[in-house]
């Protein structure tokens, strides 16, 4: 085939694959249907008119501890659930790899560490890891009352794993939950998400 | 108020390793073993001349299996960072970072090293030193990852003597650092032009030389703007050859200017930076509509 055919073709492909997709801050968010920790079945359609926040979590992942165990993610979730977010918690570890828990354990390390989601969703199979394209953990998105996609990144600026980064760091979730629940426009509204990758299913 | 009780945790015990060694002298400094890398501080020449540029590397030895970070660490990652403590007047110039590898897992692509790469510093020397010898010494810390990462830290000194005179050095470490210099991206040899076009959902990066060249791969320098897992798609061209990366679903407004490292099969590595040419897409699309094809 000849340059110029094939690259006819790619553009085609480029052009008309990618948007089907694509997860794009600005545009609806893919809806989906998963199970938390308790059994409970959560569907994003149905929280319309509230503000969603997806957080990917993977307990063993040094970026990941260092949130939890500086207590900033709890923090976080304590004052947004407070305010009448939906804060789901989402582990998209697969059976074997790091992360990975079992409902009970999940509910376990809830407790013992104070977190305060309003639900951990469980996706052993990583079909809501993929169907939002979840990279790290963590990786943060929120969803506005409307169902559109208004942050997707970075928890914040400091893309360590050192507890004493958080102090200096500027949260990127918590500004732009501010500033959305305010009615203004988030400023930073796509960051590189930062941390150890999700762990998929081979 | 509640406080979680993982939060009494010292923030040192977050790192799984740390070293300090006694200052090595000669031309290295060697960490200890640690769990999946292997550490050196090494310097080009062992002396330190006044008004010179003293070239030092870290030296990492990876684990078979795990890899460490570029610059650019793609999807999830992070380089290695160093904090250099220097004699008065000394200046530290910014790492060296040799092309990397594509390092794919599941659906996310990451861009670092494996096995051994040495990470260049060039340093300035002040033109007096009254001091008969000198101590470098750096702390670094870095994430070493398989399926599952580790962070690093290692502070590790070096003493060298203040000379004039010009010693061989070791021949291995000649030949590490020959080696590292060789792997470095360099600048556009003239007369090789590089452009780029955005083609809508793409980009592509056309590299002309004045011969045929089989393939080119891309690495892009800024986060978000290439879909790092998505494969490219390097087609040879009779005056060069170019490549088509996909364009990052996250970005928001269009790229100006492509920053990154070129790698060419079995030829070497290129910084390029090449202003975006827009509006081609709509051209595309239409060339690319089915009754075209």
């Amino acid at each position: 085939m000849s340059t110029h055919r094939t690259q006819l073709l790619l553009v085609l492909l480029f052009t008309l694959s990618l948007p089907a997709r694509a997860v794009r801050v600005g545009e609806p968010a893919p809806d989906f249907t998963a199970s938390d920790s308790n059994g409970q079945s959560h569907t994003l359609s149905a929280y319309r008119g509230k503000f969603v926040v997806l957080e990917w979590h993977n307990r063993d992942c040094p970026y990941t501890r260092k949130q939890y165990e500086s207590g900033n993610m709890e923090k976080l979730q304590q004052k947004w659930t407070m305010r009448g977010v939906e804060w789901f918690t989402v582990i998209s570890s697969a059976p074997g790899k790091q992360g990975y828990v079992t409902a009970a354990q999940e509910n376990a390390y809830v407790l013992e560490v104070h977190a305060a989601p309003s639900a951990v969703l469980l996706d052993p199979e990583g079909k809501l890891g993929r169907l939002y394209q979840a990279k790290t953990t963590p990786h943060m998105f929120i969803i506005d009352p409307n169902d559109i996609l208004i942050y997707n990144g970075a928890i914040d600026d400091k893309p360590t794993t050192d507890l004493s980064d958080i102090a200096a760091a500027h949260n990127y979730v918590d500004a732009a939950l501010e500033a959305a629940l305010a009615g203004r426009p988030v400023e930073v509204s796509v960051t590189r998400p930062y941390g150890c990758s999700v762990k998929y299913p081979d | 108020m509640r406080r979680p009780k993982l939060a009494a945790i010292s923030p040192g015990l977050i790192w799984l390793l740390f070293f300090c060694v006694p200052p090595g002298s000669g031309a290295e400094a060697l960490v200890q073993s640690a769990p999946h890398t292997k550490l050196g501080l090494l310097s080009e020449t062992d002396f330190v001349e006044p008004g010179q540029t003293l070239n030092l590397g870290l030296l990492f030895e990876i684990e078979p299996h795990w890899h460490i970070y570029w610059i650019n660490p793609g999807d999830s990652g992070e380089p290695p960072r160093v904090k250099w403590a220097l004699p008065p007047g000394f200046r530290a110039g910014d790492l060296e970072w040799p092309a990397p590898a594509r390092l794919a897992s599941g659906p996310l692509t990451d861009y670092g090293y494996q096995g051994r790469v040495l990470l260049m510093s060039p340093v300035r020397v002040p033109h007096q030193l009254s001091a008969l010898e000198v101590m470098i010494s750096v702390q670094v810390q870095w994430l070493v990852c398989s399926d599952i990462c580790i962070p690093a830290k290692a502070s590790i000194s070096l003493e060298l003597p203040v000379g004039h005179a010009a010693p061989s050095p070791p021949e291995d470490q000649a030949a590490l650092f020959r080696a590292a210099r060789e792997s470095l991206p360099r600048p556009l040899p003239p007369g090789w032009r590089v452009s780029a076009d955005d083609l809508g959902g793409a980009f592509r990066i056309r590299l002309v030389t004045g011969a045929k060249i089989q393939r080119v791969s891309f690495f892009p320098l800024e986060f978000n703007q290439v879909e790092n897992s998505k494969p490219e798609i390097s087609t040879p061209l009779p005056n060069g050859v170019e490549v088509v990366v996909s364009k990052s679903d996250q970005l928001l407004q269009p790229v100006d200017n492509l920053r990154g490292v070129l790698v060419i099969d079995g030829g070497g590595s290129y910084h390029v930076s090449a202003a975006v040419r827009q509006g081609i897409s709509r051209e595309g699309r239409e060339r690319a509509s089915p009754a075209t094809l």
